[in-house]
């Protein structure tokens, strides 16, 4: 078959910008060398999903906090984010940034903005502040001590290049694409909030370490930093990003002693419109938690957000009617599956225990017990099909209320959490006994969550209400592990 | 090149050059954990992360698995069998894109070198990666140890010849002689490899020192240097006796009083990683044939970089040949014994490989000092045969969709062989095998064949299924870890992103149901540009970039496959859109599809 000659276009939509690509040529670094291995700290690998639940438990926390993560819980870092935001678009077009929709331009404009959320983490620790949240702080630690001369704030390549996931524009990306004003819904370009979060962050900052317009517009050859945009902050951009560090401590990411207490009155006027805005279900959910009286666990609180009327005339009647039953279920797998990791290691780390030989122990029968019950109640709960990924759930429950025994049991909650964990699994059943898969520190044994605690702190922070009951409440579990496996 | 580097462990696309083809040897079994979280996401320049939360973890496999679908065939790993009690693997899936080969096809043989090659791509641009170290493919090699290494990485010409090939020297025979012991496709990658090495010329001043299985002694590869003095350093020392100490140093050229061995004393640090081994009988021989034993200080460092926080325990194999006025760097993977090197006429067991080359690195001279007991004696310890006998040399299970192929050599013909096949999901079939071959029936795509254990009286041997299915076959196979609802949306906007489309919008993805239109521009326009027009040239410039990829394939059918695979779905796609661009760019990918078929 004879194909048709295409006719080609092309438009002009602007002028055209050279970019001097910071690739370079093979022919000038063909020489070999050799060399010893940099000590190698893997990025931990959050294990998260033991039990393929978090599908489930994701579809509660969009209900209730949609746009948050468990990381999102500091609203300063929303202010500092959109200066980042703000003078890293600046860098970035005048660096011949313009298209955002292709990886490779994401990419190269993220180049831009890394140094400046890593330079705050720096910032923070010069100012003396030991606590808050401080992603790469080991790294950036490590930078000023060697007097910031190690390239990329001293992270290896794939620390630096994961700090886009892992990092704090990582916790807060979600919420600066989809919260109207902030960005213009890319997560990339300031929108009119951003820019004046932006302003008010600029304005507090000593002067010399203030960011102005005509710092971009230098003469600077911008080709000549793409690739080495750290330096170009460092060295250039930003060269004053310690300066007056300790005087400035009002501006900084919040330190733990002070999550709970209210951002000053001015930047608070800026965030709370955009994050808690009036019938936002954020908003919602923030006074309904607030409200709750007599609550002592993140189960009571569960309890008192499925029963409200607000949040049901807005999220849907029966939406979070399952709410407490799955969170109950969830803990009380969470709880068999750390004393079942417990058991595992006080075998030692090599040891493989028969199977037969944990059905005796009294401890983990006593958790299976309550495992199994809360199976059965979330097997007698009505509409239990409507949850999406819902089936996980109920398979769980069903086999564990056809184990008759305490072997089968075990060897039950194992499988469903070999077949559906997600990520690395921690130990599997091999000739009936139950064999680790990772080292004795690997397994992060973390209940699923609802994002609560993040929405609690974020409203707390804005002036919403007083969360102080819920966030105390949170932290007690409706089971409680003596020795929780970390 | 005289100081060594101080670098990532990790290996990492250079110059903006993506993955065409890797191949890793690696003497333990490749852990699988290390690959997927860490050194292919780091290869393939991963842009999302493993993370807890579920849409970048989905984003994450989305992508890993993606990548890896479309290098299938042109990922390989090849190391000694796992005759250990083999643990459970985490990820069991990766074998699936990532073929892992063992090695003894022919005769008993071990797989001790640590050659690692990657193939870039960047424009009209190709290099050549190599990297030969003493890194095994295991999350305690990259954490626990301390590794020395080689590597360069030259830009490759277009035109092939004998003559560029031969400057690799024992790299090329080395290259033979391990795809000769891995099996017929294992071959088949490693030819793609020498055709590389027949395109660049090995660069000056270096020379490649190997060690083949039941070939001559490597050790005679050194004769040529005119070895006056040698000093070593490596964790392990092998029984050695007198009579093999002497071949060895005959061999080399050199008398073994000159030869400085850097040993630790039984109070370093390093002893309790269980990783430094010399028996007491290997002592005494080598103390009888005058070798000299200098002991490697608690505080001795191999680099400026090297602190004392660093609690790695070195696992380089380093050898300082001085000659004249000249001295000589060999990094290899090598330890100090005969199954490494052979000596006289016994012959390696080992496949090694390292790299020599002229260096003013004095540091292995000066870090030893004398034994000095009984403050600092020798550490001795009596480590088991790493590769204990095993009847079961060398196993190969192929699954091509239809059937899976089982092939075993064992030593002994007369005893029966069963073969457990474990399948995703969990369940396993057994079968008795017999003559060393069987083959099986299976065609479930969804629940693909993912390992094989062959058991023969005691002697047990694991390998992963080798997925050989064409493409279209293969791309039944479901995504990995991820929920179903959204694979085919996940691998749909991937597919896209690599032929030049938009960056993946999780919005889009996730929740996606019903039939998908591909996203075409990306954005909407932010100027006075016509959207229209903006969409056209975002799919016609995907269709540009496949028609790119397929030219880049031609000769070779495998890859051809491959691209046309993609094509076929990108036609899907597209076919689905509802603009005009959409409905042309499926027009064209129809026809030019046709023309190819």
């Amino acid at each position: 078959m004879k194909i048709p000659s295409r006719v080609t276009f092309q438009l002009t939509l602007g002028p055209v910008i050279c970019i001097e690509v910071a690739s370079i040529h093979m022919k000038e670094r063909s020489t070999w060398s050799w060399n010893f291995t940099a000590p190698w700290e893997p990025i931990s690998v959050r294990r998260g999903d033991a039990l393929g639940f978090r599908a489930a438990a994701d579809h509660f926390a969009e209900l209730l906090a949609p746009g948050l993560n468990n990381g999102s819980s500091d609203a300063r870092w929303i202010s500092i984010l959109s200066w980042c935001l703000k003078w890293s678009h600046v860098a970035w077009q005048n660096a011949g940034g313009s298209d955002l929709s292709r990886r490779d331009e994401q990419q190269a404009r993220y180049a831009w903005l890394r140094p400046l959320e890593l330079l705050w983490v720096a910032r923070a620790l010069e100012s003396g502040q030991a606590s808050g949240q401080l992603r790469g702080r080991r790294s950036v630690e490590r930078w000023l001590t060697k007097g910031q001369r190690p390239a990329n704030f001293a992270m290896t390549d794939e620390q630096y290049r994961r700090y886009r996931q892992i990092g704090t524009y990582g916790a807060y990306r979600v919420m600066l694409r989809t919260i109207p004003g902030l960005t213009e819904g890319d997560g990339w370009t300031p929108a009119s909030v951003a820019h004046r979060l932006a302003d008010l962050v600029n304005e507090r900052l000593p002067r010399d370490a203030r960011l102005n317009d005509a710092i971009f517009g230098d003469g600077t050859k911008w080709g000549h930093w793409n690739g080495k945009e750290a330096r170009y902050w460092v060295e250039r951009g930003w060269s004053g990003w310690r300066d007056g560090a300790d005087r400035a401590r009002g501006m900084l990411p919040v330190p733990d002693e002070d999550t709970r207490k209210p951002l000053p009155l001015e930047e608070r006027r800026l965030l709370e419109p955009v994050l808690f805005g009036e019938q936002s279900i954020l908003r919602i959910a923030a006074l309904e938690l607030a409200r709750a009286k007599s609550v002592s666990s993140h189960g009571d609180l569960c309890a008192v957000l499925a029963t409200s009327r607000e949040l049901s005339k807005t999220v849907g009647d029966a939406s979070l009617a399952l709410l407490p039953e799955f969170s109950h279920f969830a803990d009380a797998t969470m709880h068999a599956m750390r004393g079942l990791w417990g058991e595992l290691n006080r075998h030692g780390e090599k040891q493989a225990p028969p199977i037969a030989d944990l059905a005796r122990l009294s401890d983990l029968r006593h958790r299976f017990d309550q495992l199994r019950a809360a199976g059965d109640r979330w097997l007698r709960v009505p509409g239990r099909d409507r949850l999406a990924h819902g089936y996980v759930v109920t398979r769980l429950a069903e086999a564990m209320r056809d184990a008759a025994t305490p072997i089968r049991q075990i060897t039950a909650l194992v499988h469903h959490h070999h077949e559906f964990g997600g990520g690395r699994r921690w130990f599997r059943e091999q000739d009936r006994k139950l064999v680790p898969l990772v080292a004795h520190t690997g397994v992060v044994a973390s209940n699923y969550r609802f994002r609560l605690r993040s929405l609690s702190l974020l409203a707390a922070q804005c002036g919403v209400a007083a969360m102080d009951r819920a966030i105390d409440a949170m932290a007690q579990h409706d089971f409680n592990d003596e020795e929780e496996a970390q | 090149m005289s100081r060594p580097g101080w670098e990532d462990v990790l290996p990492s696309p250079s110059f903006g050059g993506s993955l065409h083809e890797a191949w890793f040897t690696t003497f333990d079994p490749p852990d699988s954990g290390l690959l997927v979280e860490h050194v292919l996401p780091s290869l393939l320049g991963a842009s999302h992360s493993l993370s807890q939360d579920l849409k970048e973890r989905s984003l994450f496999f989305g992508e890993l698995g993606s990548a890896l679908e479309a290098l299938r065939g042109r990922l390989t790993v090849i190391s000694s069998p796992p005759h250990a009690d083999r643990k459970e693997a985490q990820y069991p899936w990766l074998w699936r894109y990532v073929s892992h080969f063992t090695v003894g096809a022919q005769a008993r043989a071990v797989q001790h070198a640590k050659l690692w090659a990657f193939h870039w791509k960047a424009e009209n641009e190709e290099w050549l990666e190599l990297r030969v170290s003493s890194t095994n493919l295991t999350e305690s090699a990259f954490k626990d140890q301390l590794q020395a290494g080689w590597e360069v990485k030259l830009p490759l010409a277009g035109r092939v010849t004998d003559r560029t090939r031969r400057t690799w020297g024992e790299l090329i025979p080395f290259i033979d002689a391990l795809a000769d012991s891995a099996g017929e496709i294992a071959a088949a990658r490693l030819q793609r490899l020498k055709t590389l090495l027949a395109r660049v010329e090995c660069p000056g001043g270096v020379t490649f020192i190997a060690s083949v299985p039941g070939k001559k002694s490597a050790a005679r590869q050194l004769k040529p240097f005119d070895v006056s003095e040698i000093h070593v350093m490596a964790p392990t020392v092998g029984d050695w006796d007198w009579r093999e100490l002497s071949a060895w140093g005959a061999d080399v050229g050199i008398g073994l009083d000159k030869v400085h061995l850097k040993w630790i004393p039984a109070n370093h640090p390093w002893v309790a990683s269980h990783g430094w081994a010399m028996s007491r009988k290997a002592k005494a021989a080598l103390e009888d044939a005058g070798v000299k034993m200098e002991s490697i200080s608690n505080g001795s460092r191999l680099s400026e970089q090297h602190q004392d926080a660093d609690s790695r325990w070195s696992h380089a194999k380093l050898y300082l040949l001085r000659s004249r006025a000249k001295r000589r760097l060999l990094v290899t993977s090598a330890n100090w014994s005969r199954s490494a090197w052979g000596a006289g006429k016994e012959t390696p067991r080992n496949f090694e490989l390292g790299v020599i080359f002229e260096s003013a690195w004095t540091d292995l001279e000066t870090i030893g000092e004398p034994f000095d007991p009984p403050r600092t004696a020798p550490f001795c310890l009596n480590r088991e045969d790493e590769t204990p006998f095993s009847t079961l040399q060398w196993a190969q299970a192929l699954w091509n969709g239809e059937r899976i192929e089982f092939h075993l050599r064992s030593t002994d013909s007369s005893m029966p062989v069963t073969v457990a096949v474990s399948f995703a999901g969990g369940t396993e079939k057994e079968h008795r095998l017999s003559g060393g071959t069987l083959e099986m029936r299976w065609t479930d795509t969804e629940c693909a064949p993912l390992s094989a254990r062959f058991t023969q009286g005691v002697d047990v041997l694991d390998v992963n299924v080798i997925d050989i299915r064409p493409p279209a076959e293969f791309a039944k196979t479901p995504l990995p870890e991820v929920d179903p609802a959204d694979a085919a949306a996940l691998r749909e906007a991937f597919l896209l992103r690599r032929y030049g489309g938009p960056a993946v919008d999780p919005e889009s993805v996730f929740g996606a149901r019903g039939p998908r239109k591909p996203s075409v521009a990306g954005g909407p326009a932010a100027d006075f540009a016509v959207q229209a027009w903006l969409d056209a040239r975002a799919a016609f410039n995907v269709l540009d970039q496949w028609r790119v990829a397929l030219a880049q394939v031609a000769g070779d059918r495998e890859l051809t496959a491959a691209v046309r695979q993609d094509g076929e779905e990108l036609r899907t796609l597209y076919g689905r859109g509802d603009t005009p661009s959409c409905r042309l760019v499926a027009e064209e990918l129809c026809w030019r599809l046709n023309e190819i078929a």
